[in-house]
């Protein structure tokens, strides 16, 4: 199989499996806020099991926009393995998708740092906490170096994209 | 561009159409029509050394350099 194929077949899978979180979500917290008592749903969302207070909202909502985040540089990547698989390697829109997809990477990179060190500090119970194999810590890193690289490689396109515009105008 | 292409006034000189020197020349027509209107960004020598051969001139009958405008509120 070609490799932009699998590409775009790993990256359609990963975002359509996105999208039902991405539709149910809003309507899942509001069914918890309106039933505070039910036991059907389990939510992993801290100073969720004493009810849904103020900060347990506050955690909802921040864990919502920075998945939003991740959603939307999903899309751009989406859409960059599209214009790969049409061969349109050097091109703005892909120097655009890269460059979208890299800065929805890092802010939500930084700020799930963010979302976990204020959670970490709230919930600390004066206990060192070391996790063995791949921890949220090294993963929201790899989502950072993740999205640096795109940032990069969208300079890269750009540059790219100069030089072939110069190729093409050199008789 | 501060660079001028007299190309369409050698080619008038000499009496040849742009389809014939491209052929001569071993381009595209798109390519000459390129770079005539100036929107070319380099020319290879090989393609200055044969348009020069097939037009019989030198490449300052072709290129010309002309020095842009001083910008306003210099002195």
């Amino acid at each position: 199989m070609n490799l932009n194929k699998l590409f775009k077949l790993l990256i359609d899978l990963a975002f359509f499996l996105m999208i039902p979180i991405v539709v149910f979500f809003p309507g899942t917290i509001l069914y918890i806020l309106i039933f505070p008592e039910q036991s059907i749903i389990n939510v992993n969302i801290p100073f969720t099991s004493t009810g849904f207070g103020g900060k347990a909202l506050l955690f909802t909502l921040a864990f919502f926009a920075l998945f939003l985040l991740f959603f939307f540089g999903f899309y751009q990547l989406r859409k960059f393995a599209g214009l790969l698989l049409k061969g349109k390697l050097f091109s703005k829109e892909v120097v655009l998708c890269t460059n979208k997809a890299g800065r929805f990477f890092t802010t939500c990179a930084l700020g799930s740092f963010l979302f976990v060190g204020v959670n970490a500090i709230l919930t600390n119970s004066g206990k060192f906490s070391i996790t063995f194999g791949s921890s949220n810590f090294n993963l929201l890193l790899f989502l950072l170096i993740v999205g640096v690289l795109f940032l990069l490689l969208s300079d890269a396109f750009r540059k790219a994209l100069a030089l072939k515009e110069e190729n093409d105008l050199t008789v | 561009m501060p660079i001028i292409i007299n190309l369409d006034q050698v080619l008038a000189d000499r009496n040849m159409k742009s389809k014939d020197l491209a052929e001569i020349v071993g381009i595209t027509e798109a390519n000459l029509s390129i770079l005539k209107s100036g929107k070319a960004k380099a020319v290879r020598f090989s393609t200055l050394e044969a348009i020069c051969q097939a037009l019989d001139c030198q490449p300052g009958d072709i290129l010309a350099f002309s020095s842009p405008a001083p910008s306003k509120g210099g002195e």
